[in-house]
């Protein structure tokens, strides 16, 4: 029988709790074994969508099986699992044999870890959780960064590099010790958005090369600084949901470029999985007169 | 298409009094820009000195006479009906906005949902001024705010007197323009 990993995101307290015992005792008794595992490991995520969190952002990027666990009456698409709070071994064992029975028809790959994207991951997993308390990271220059949910802190020369320059930074961990009083701070998003840019020009390990994405929001470049192919690679992304060689033929840049991109704006939290309403016609050689005007604009001001 | 003939198209460079549409247009253009600045009567909306009644009109040539004009709006809400006139057959619109200024959002509102009817393809761009000062807003919450009305737009921290900084801004107007070249809205 094949053994599938769940995980939770963005769950209250006691809904997480209540989970992770109802899986041991569901254990055996479902149509499929069921383990507990870290999000990022997990094929199936239960996420908290009722705080507003990051936590359905972050899921949807994954482009793993999602439960939208929700309190409240349920916002869904028809193809959604959902899970609603206060729930019962019954409702949660029908949910699984269903999920179970769904992975049967769709097989997806599972996600592989790879030790470079450890800061990365760290990083999902932590902004992931509704409170996550202070997590620290050292960073090549001997400096560290400190993380809650929305910001990050760190000496005022640090956080200047991280926007200038490739930094080295070392996985996330809990701290009890929070940042000094005089540290500085930029967003959450902004350090992801360094993680990605400047990581291993590889698919990410949480992401799927087959999978469509659009970019929700644009970084403001004006603040992050502006690299060459980043403007094209965001507005084809924004423009539709592309895959990551359709960004490639679309925007003319490298794969690596593309993979960086797909990367940076996952870890911001702008990137969502989204099906394309129907296949795109691949690019067409363009000679209107319009389009090599917009592209000597484009090119006259690169 | 509407908004371009195959030699020249217009760039609109629209915001509130204040916001630095002229400056912005002077940053980048290659010959001095045409303007209509007269005295500011209206010291209660703005403390500036001068205002745009009319319109500013710069221009940046791409080569071979193939010319991109800037145009910029006035400022103040009772010149609308030229806004409408300015932007027909605009290729695309910034919007230049003041971080510091305690109605920008609704500002914001005004101006994206006017020019996303008259520039017809919806390339719009948000230049964000005056970020470091102390009641400014930050670029992402106004991001947030308008992706929460359906109008994931760019959001820049902008210095409109850098050139650097507005040319960030043309650019990626342009690359939002080509990314949409296949679209029907060009077809």
């Amino acid at each position: 029988m094949r053994v599938w990993k769940v995980g939770d995101v963005g769950l209250p307290a006691d809904a997480s709790h209540a989970l992770h015992s109802m899986l041991k005792i569901l254990d055996g008794r479902s149509a499929a074994s069921w383990q507990l595992s870290r999000s990022m490991d997990a094929d199936v995520l239960f996420v908290g969508v009722d705080a507003g969190s990051r936590a359905l952002d972050m899921a949807q990027t994954t482009g793993k099986i999602m439960v939208k666990v929700t309190e409240g009456r349920p916002v869904s698409e028809p193809s959604d699992f959902i899970l609603q709070r206060p729930f019962r071994v019954i409702q949660l064992l029908d949910l699984l044999d269903s999920i179970a029975e769904h992975l049967r028809k769709h097989p997806v790959a599972r996600p592989v870890r790879h030790a470079s994207w450890a800061p990365a991951l760290s990083l999902l997993e932590a902004t992931a959780q509704p409170s996550p308390g202070w997590r620290v990271a050292g960073t090549g220059d001997g400096g560290q960064l400190w993380l809650d949910n929305e910001y990050v802190m760190a000496g005022a020369s640090t956080l200047q590099r991280l926007r200038d320059e490739p930094m080295d930074i070392s996985a996330f961990a809990s701290s009890p010790i929070p940042p000094p009083s005089d540290a500085a701070r930029c967003a959450v998003t902004d350090l992801g958005w360094h993680l990605g840019w400047h990581g291993t020009g590889q698919m990410p390990p949480w992401l799927d090369e087959r999978e469509s994405y659009r970019l929700r929001r644009w970084p403001d470049f004006g603040r992050l600084g502006v690299q060459p192919m980043m403007l094209e690679l965001c507005a084809q992304a924004a423009a539709h949901p592309v895959t990551h060689a359709e960004l490639v033929q679309r925007s003319g840049c490298s794969p690596a470029q593309a993979y960086r991109f797909l990367a940076a704006a996952s870890l911001a939290g702008w990137l969502v999985a989204q099906r394309q309403a129907q296949p795109r016609a691949p690019s067409t050689v363009r000679s209107s007169g319009w389009a090599r005007l917009v592209e000597q604009l484009r090119r006259h001001l690169a | 298409m509407s908004g371009a003939t195959s030699e020249a198209f217009k760039l609109v460079f629209t915001g509130p009094m204040g916001a630095g549409k002229t400056t912005a247009i002077a940053a980048v253009s290659e010959v001095p820009p045409v303007t209509t600045e007269v005295t500011n009567t209206d010291k209660q909306a703005n403390g500036k000195a001068t205002t745009t009644v009319g319109l500013d009109l710069g221009r940046i040539t791409l080569g071979e006479g193939q010319v991109v004009h800037l145009y910029g709006t006035p400022g103040q809400h009772r010149f609308r009906l030229m806004w409408q006139i300015i932007s027909r057959g605009a290729a695309g619109a910034i919007v230049l906005l003041d971080a510091s200024q305690p109605d920008v959002f609704e500002q914001a509102r005004i101006y994206v949902d006017a020019f996303r009817a008259w520039v017809p393809s919806g390339a719009i761009v948000i230049g964000l001024g005056r970020t470091d000062h102390p009641d400014a807003i930050a670029s992402d919450i106004l991001a947030a705010m308008l992706e929460g009305e359906g109008w994931p737009l760019p959001v820049f921290s902008v210095d409109v007197r850098k050139r650097a900084d507005v040319l960030l801004l043309v650019r990626a107007l342009a690359c939002i323009l080509e990314s949409q070249l296949d679209s029907e809205v060009f077809a």
